[in-house]
């Protein structure tokens, strides 16, 4: 019996079932190498011990050893869940691509120009992904959207939450195991090549809201290396 | 009793169409650490059996921790260093939503893969950390 005719007995999947199904699937991520890679994961920006109250932007580089296929971005962070809902942001997430003119001047070029990513449609497939909350800690999806083609910008409640709480049940926004990822983090449709002696630079602006207090926060890339 | 299955067997089976690719779990599970205790390592060895198609990565513990995982076949780690471990919020998911890798990784057969774990929790956590994925051109019986 093939998956299709399973399917078929089966016969309409509910919004919820549907989502749940494409969560046990592979996304598909086009661009990279057939053969001679391995997965990587590169934290790009990790913060620890923070007492953050007020409005601020970390940022940090980094310098590729090899060349890297950018396939997803995950950020987490100890922000309360409830904060996730603001419609604007509280945190965005910017990732360039530092490079040197002919002058020896830095030039300073978005990734996100390069980055082929609909968040709406991705969103609606449930392949971008936005937050989860859960006691300790608050995890943060990371969906890349496209502002101005320049800005990537965290969408903590968005479109690319329905596919979780359609899993879990309007307003349940934390796993009810574990309060751990239960949305998956925002995959590149096509890997993103970026050769080695790349320096990547990523910067997180924090937008306070009262009472919230910014505690820690790691920006993760994940891609491919060559093996 | 079983025999080791020959080449010319194996041949066969496989002319038969009788391999089949097994899901299959590989586990870390270090001891359960304490509040803020960090570098114990764990490991598991890809059986000799078959090679490991792995491509899904899924976490249960009783806390937050991060993780430094290195595939020893090559010595190669995953993350750039061990100053530089991977907060599991961003390496693994739950067995309904795991973490997928985009294009799965084959690890040979009998590699051994090791990983370092970290406590962000500062409380003890029981950690258990799952490679998923498929052991393949397993023959049937």
């Amino acid at each position: 019996m093939t998956p299709h005719s399973v399917m078929q007995m089966l016969g309409p999947l509910s919004r919820g079932a549907r989502s749940a199904t494409r969560g046990q699937m592979r996304p598909h991520v086009e661009g990279l190498p057939a053969s001679g890679i391995r997965p990587f994961w590169i934290p790009i920006i990790t913060l620890t011990g923070l007492s953050q109250k007020t409005p601020a932007s970390f940022e940090d580089s980094i310098s590729l050893g090899s060349d890297f296929w950018l396939c997803a971005a995950m950020l987490n962070t100890d922000i309360p869940g409830q904060v996730a809902n603001n419609p604007t942001g509280f945190l965005t997430f910017q990732l360039f691509r530092l490079t040197t003119d002919a002058q020896g001047n830095t030039v300073t070029e978005s990734l996100q120009q390069k980055a082929v990513i609909d968040a709406n449609e991705t969103a609606e497939k449930g392949d971008t992904h936005g937050g989860i909350a859960g006691a300790p800690s608050t995890i943060v999806g990371l969906a890349l959207e496209e502002m101005g083609g320049t800005v990537a910008r965290l969408t903590p409640y968005n479109q690319a939450l329905r596919p979780f709480r359609v899993l879990f049940g309007q307003g349940a926004l934390t796993n009810p195991q574990t309060g751990w990822p239960a949305l998956r983090p925002a995959y590149l449709k096509r890997a993103l090549h970026l050769p080695a002696d790349t320096t990547l630079q990523a910067r997180v602006q924090f937008t306070a809201h009262a009472g919230v207090t910014l505690g820690e926060l790691q920006l993760v890339l994940m891609g491919y290396i060559p093996e | 009793m079983a025999t080791p299955a020959s080449a010319g067997s194996l041949a066969a089976a496989a002319a038969a169409g009788m391999f089949n690719d097994l899901p299959f779990w590989y586990l870390f599970n270090p001891p359960a650490l304490t509040a803020l205790q960090t570098g114990i390592g764990a490991s598991f060895q890809v059986d000799n059996d078959s090679d490991f198609l792995w491509d899904r990565i899924c976490s249960a513990s009783t806390g937050i921790y991060s993780v430094f995982v290195t595939d020893r076949y090559t010595s190669r780690p995953l993350t750039p260093d061990p100053s530089q471990p991977v907060d599991v919020e961003n390496f693994a998911g739950i067995a309904a939503l795991p973490f997928w890798l985009p294009k799965p990784y084959l690890i040979r057969r009998t590699s051994t893969i090791t990983a370092i774990f970290n406590d962000r929790s500062d409380s003890g956590n029981t950690i258990q950390l799952a490679f998923i994925g498929l052991k393949v051109g397993q023959v049937l019986p």
